[in-house]
């Protein structure tokens, strides 16, 4: 993730913004994002123990996973 | 999409004249619903009644109460200085449903007939018991709202305007699906002079409710906190694939306690 926001950072920065203030970040493997997102859920959760949450994870089925993990104490 | 015949009417009068004399004709207000309805081929009207042309039934007027006339948009309601002035949370309601093109084409009246379970509009008709105007009669909210889809509305009668009075404090709150932008559950919370009363959307098989634990909880304590222990059964709510009764339950009491704290 560090290395895709230097990326990022850097198309920003040095080539700067064209016209239609959009670039495009094909090249750099977007892919590493939604990983992130999980990520971040996942360690939120840590504290109750909650299993893994896989993506799309909508407010659902994150509120099942606490749910599930408070039930298992 | 099946053929129909489109038919403009002028007045109140001449679409209720031209409905009786349809086949199986249907009012059009803003088309949100029915005109995806029928490009799906869900249904088969004779004759569409166009009520756009009607002028009278466009109108806002805010006095003792605020008078919306039926095929008012959702972005007039929320756009209206006067609406803001007097009682935001309608006017915030109104902004939050559907996007802009719904808002710019969407009515009230059209919505509030329609009575989908997760629309907005019946919640705060029921929450403030709004009075309901058709072409024969005037109903309150409490007698109008019959279950999903269903109302008090007879074949061929056409709502022309809503009343609600203005609330000591009200709030609306909202989790909507992020792609429809309808409710998953909307909570309206109004305290009026005879007491608290809490309308949820989006949650009942029923369509629109109100949660009578809430409300007690509330006339005794207007403040978030004091609906802390409470919980509402799952028994009764939706589940789809967007969310299972038992989170809607949850959400209920949660949307009731952010807008207890909006409204106070």
């Amino acid at each position: 993730m560090r290395r895709l926001i230097q990326v990022l950072e850097r198309v920003r920065n040095e080539l700067g913004i064209n016209g239609s203030e959009l670039k495009g970040v094909g090249e750099v493997g977007a892919i590493g994002l939604p990983l992130a997102v999980k990520n971040a859920i996942v360690d939120k959760l840590s504290d109750l123990r909650a299993s893994d949450v896989s993506v799309p994870a909508p407010p659902a089925k994150v509120w099942n996973a606490i749910k599930a993990a408070k039930t298992a104490g | 999409m099946y053929d129909f015949s489109y038919k403009n009417a002028s007045s109140v009068d001449d679409a209720i004249n031209t409905h009786k004399s349809s086949e199986d004709g249907v009012f059009l207000a803003g088309g949100q619903t029915l005109l995806p309805t029928l490009k799906q081929r869900l249904a088969q009207p004779s004759d569409l009644i166009d009520l756009s042309g009607i002028g009278s039934l466009s109108s806002i007027e805010v006095g003792q109460v605020i008078k919306i006339g039926a095929m008012t948009t959702h972005a007039e309601v929320a756009s209206s200085k006067e609406i803001q002035n007097t009682l935001p949370a309608l006017s915030d309601l109104a902004e939050g449903i559907g996007d802009p093109q719904v808002r710019n084409r969407g009515t009230i009246g059209g919505s509030v007939a329609n009575n989908d379970p997760a629309a907005d509009y019946p919640a705060v008709c029921l929450a403030l018991n709004a009075n309901i105007t058709t072409n024969k009669r005037e109903m309150i909210a409490d007698d109008f709202f019959m279950g999903m889809f269903d109302t008090a509305l007879n074949e061929g009668e056409l709502i022309t305007s809503i009343s609600f009075p203005i609330p000591e404090k009200a709030a609306y709150m909202k989790f909507p699906n992020p792609a429809s932008r309808y409710a998953l559950v909307g909570v309206f919370v109004a305290k009026m002079n005879s007491g608290v009363r809490v309308a949820v959307t989006g949650a009942g098989e029923d369509g629109v409710f109100r949660a009578s634990n809430l409300e007690d909880a509330l006339n005794q304590n207007f403040s978030p906190e004091s609906l802390n222990d409470l919980s509402i059964s799952p028994d009764g709510l939706l589940s789809d694939i967007h969310a299972q009764n038992d989170y809607r339950a949850s959400l209920v009491v949660t949307m009731a306690k952010r807008a207890v704290t909006a409204a106070s």
